[in-house]
C-alpha cells in the first residue's frame, strides 16, 4: 500500500459522497435533470426514480470499492500503477449511468403521461438587479493570492539552495519521473499555473456574479433569494478551494525545490489533502444554501404558473445548448455550480483557452 | 417588478415585456426614474436573444417612456403624452370595447370591467414633467 492507494481511495469515497447526496442538493423540480410541474414532486414515478438512483448508487459503490482493494492487493502491484490513477474514472461512469438510466425513465413518464400539459409556463425575473444580487468580495481572492506571493518569495530567496537538477513531474507513485535544469523561469513552472488559476478564478468571479437564474413563478422573491444566497456561498467555497490548492501546490514546490525532505508519500499527502478540504467545502455550501421550494407541495395545482420546460436544451440532462440563449454559464440542473452553453461561441473560446493552458506547458 | 415571459404564447416576447413595463408603471410596480436592466443583462435573465429585448426597449424609447442611454443604460423616464397619442389611444380603446361588446358581453359587465382595471392603477407619479 502506498500513498498513492490512499489518495486515490479518499478520491473515490469524495466522488461517491457527492454522487450520494446530490439528489438532495438540486431543485426538487427538477429532478435528475428533468424539469417537473411542482404537484409532480411526490409523484410515484419521482420516488421510484429516486429508489433507483440509490440503488445504482449501492452498486457503484460496491464496485468501486472492491476494484480499489483488488488493485491495492499486493499481487498487482508490479503494473498496475498507471491503471490506479484512473480509477476515480469508475464512480464516475457508473454513476453517470445510474444517473443517464435515472433520468430517461424518468423523462418518459414525464412525456407519456403529460405532466407539462395545462400549465402556464412562464420565465419569470425581477427587474430590480440591486434587490436580490448577490454579493461577494473580492477580497476572497486574497488568501490565494498571498499563498502565491508567499510560493515566489520563498522560490526567491531559497533560489541558491535549489540544485542544479530537479524533478517537475511525478508519477502516480509521487516517485518523479521528468527533471529540469535549474533556472530563473524553470523553478517557477508551478507557480505560474497557479498564477494562470487566480486569473482564471478572478473572471469566473465576475462572469458568475453576472450570471443569473430564472425564478419560480409560485414563489418569485423566495427563489431570488435563494439563489443568490448559494450563488454567493458558492463563489466563497470556490475562493477557499482555491486557497487550499495553491497552498497544496506550495507544498509541491516547496519539495521540488528539495526544501522539503519527506518522500513520495509525503508529497502527494501534501498536495492532496488540501484539496480534499475545498471540494469538502464547496458541498458544504451547497448543502447550507438548499434551492428547492419549501412552498407546501399540497398548495400547488395546475392552475399555477410553472417555470418553462426547457428539458429541450439540456442534452441528456447535464449538457446545456441554446442558441436563443446569449449566456455562456448556467446552473448545472444535475451537479453544483455552472457548466457552459455549447452553443455559445465565447464558451468553446474559454474551453479552448483551458485546453491550451493545461497542454502548453507540457510542450514548452 | 418581476417580468414574467410566455415563449409558447401567441403575443411576441417583445410586446409581452413593453405591455408588463406599461402596466407595472400603472398600477406602481415600477417606478418613474428607477433603472431597468442592460438589454444585455435582462436577455441574459431571461435567456433570450438579446434583439428581443433590444427591440421592446426600442418601442418603450419610442413611446416615450424609457430613455436609453450608453452610461446610464435604461432608465424609465415617462415623457407628457401628445395629442397624436391620445387619438389613437382612443381609437384602439374603442377597437378593444367593441371586441368584446360584439361577442355579447353587456354595456354594465364593460363598465365594471374598465372600473376595476382602474381601480388596479395608481394615481400618484403617473406623469411626470
Amino acid at each position: 500500500m502506498t500513498a498513492s492507494y490512499f489518495t486515490m481511495g479518499a478520491i473515490i469515497v469524495l466522488i461517491l459522497v457527492v454522487q450520494w447526496v446530490m439528489p438532495k442538493l438540486i431543485d426538487n423540480k427538477v429532478p435528475f435533470g428533468v424539469r417537473i410541474p411542482p404537484e409532480r414532486v411526490h409523484d410515484p414515478a419521482v420516488h421510484k426514480a429516486y429508489r433507483r438512483y440509490y440503488f445504482g448508487m449501492a452498486i457503484t459503490t460496491a464496485l468501486s470499492i472492491a476494484v480499489w482493494f483488488f488493485l491495492s492487493s499486493a499481487i498487482l502491484n508490479s503494473f498496475n500503477q498507471p491503471i490506479i490513477s484512473l480509477l476515480p474514472l469508475l464512480p464516475i461512469a457508473l454513476g453517470f449511468l445510474t444517473y443517464y438510466a435515472v433520468h430517461r425513465t424518468l423523462q418518459q413518464s414525464k412525456r407519456n403521461e403529460r405532466w407539462m400539459e395545462g400549465h402556464r409556463q412562464v420565465i419569470a425575473v425581477e427587474t430590480n438587479i440591486e434587490k436580490f444580487k448577490a454579493r461577494v468580495s473580492l477580497a476572497w481572492a486574497l488568501p490565494t493570492l498571498l499563498i502565491i506571493i508567499a510560493t515566489f518569495l520563498i522560490g526567491g530567496l531559497y533560489y541558491p539552495n535549489i540544485p542544479q537538477v530537479f524533478p517537475i513531474h511525478f508519477g502516480a507513485d509521487g516517485v518523479a519521473n521528468r527533471f529540469a535544469t535549474k533556472s530563473a523561469i524553470g523553478i517557477f513552472s508551478v507557480a505560474f499555473i497557479q498564477v494562470g488559476t487566480l486569473l482564471l478564478m478572478g473572471v469566473l468571479h465576475v462572469v458568475i456574479l453576472r450570471t443569473r437564474e430564472s425564478l419560480d413563478p409560485a414563489d418569485p422573491s423566495g427563489s431570488a433569494g435563494r439563489l443568490s444566497r448559494r450563488t454567493a456561498r458558492l463563489i466563497c467555497a470556490l475562493w477557499i478551494m482555491m486557497a487550499c490548492f495553491n497552498l497544496g501546490m506550495l507544498w509541491t514546490n516547496l519539495c521540488i525545490w528539495g526544501a522539503m525532505h519527506v518522500g513520495p508519500t509525503g508529497i502527494m499527502l501534501g498536495t492532496f489533502i488540501p484539496n480534499i478540504v475545498g471540494i469538502a467545502c464547496i458541498i458544504l455550501a451547497a448543502v447550507k444554501s438548499p434551492i428547492s421550494n419549501s412552498v407546501t407541495h399540497a398548495e400547488a395545482n395546475s392552475s399555477m404558473p410553472v417555470r418553462r420546460d426547457d428539458d429541450a436544451n439540456w442534452f441528456m440532462g447535464v449538457f446545456y445548448v441554446s442558441r436563443d440563449d446569449p449566456r455562456f454559464l448556467v446552473a448545472k440542473r444535475f451537479g453544483i455550480g455552472w457548466t457552459i452553453n455549447l452553443a455559445n461561441p465565447v464558451s468553446w473560446a474559454i474551453v479552448g483557452v483551458i485546453i491550451l493552458a493545461a497542454i502548453l506547458p507540457r510542450i514548452l | 417588478m418581476l417580468l414574467t415571459l410566455e415563449i409558447e404564447s401567441e403575443k411576441p416576447l417583445y410586446v409581452q415585456i413593453r405591455d408588463q413595463i406599461i402596466e407595472g408603471l400603472a398600477t406602481g410596480e415600477l417606478q418613474n426614474g428607477e433603472s431597468l436592466p442592460s438589454t444585455r443583462q435582462l436577455a441574459m435573465d431571461f435567456g433570450i436573444n438579446f434583439h428581443t429585448v433590444n427591440k421592446a426597449y426600442d418601442i418603450l424609447r419610442q413611446e416615450g417612456i424609457l430613455r436609453l442611454n450608453r452610461k446610464t443604460g435604461a432608465v424609465v423616464y415617462v415623457s407628457e403624452a401628445g395629442e397624436e397619442f391620445a387619438a389613437d389611444w382612443s381609437g384602439r380603446l374603442r377597437t378593444l370595447l367593441a371586441e368584446a361588446f360584439v361577442k355579447g358581453m353587456t354595456k354594465s359587465e364593460l363598465a365594471k370591467q374598465c372600473q376595476s382595471v382602474i381601480e388596479s392603477f395608481e394615481e400618484k407619479e403617473k406623469c411626470s414633467k
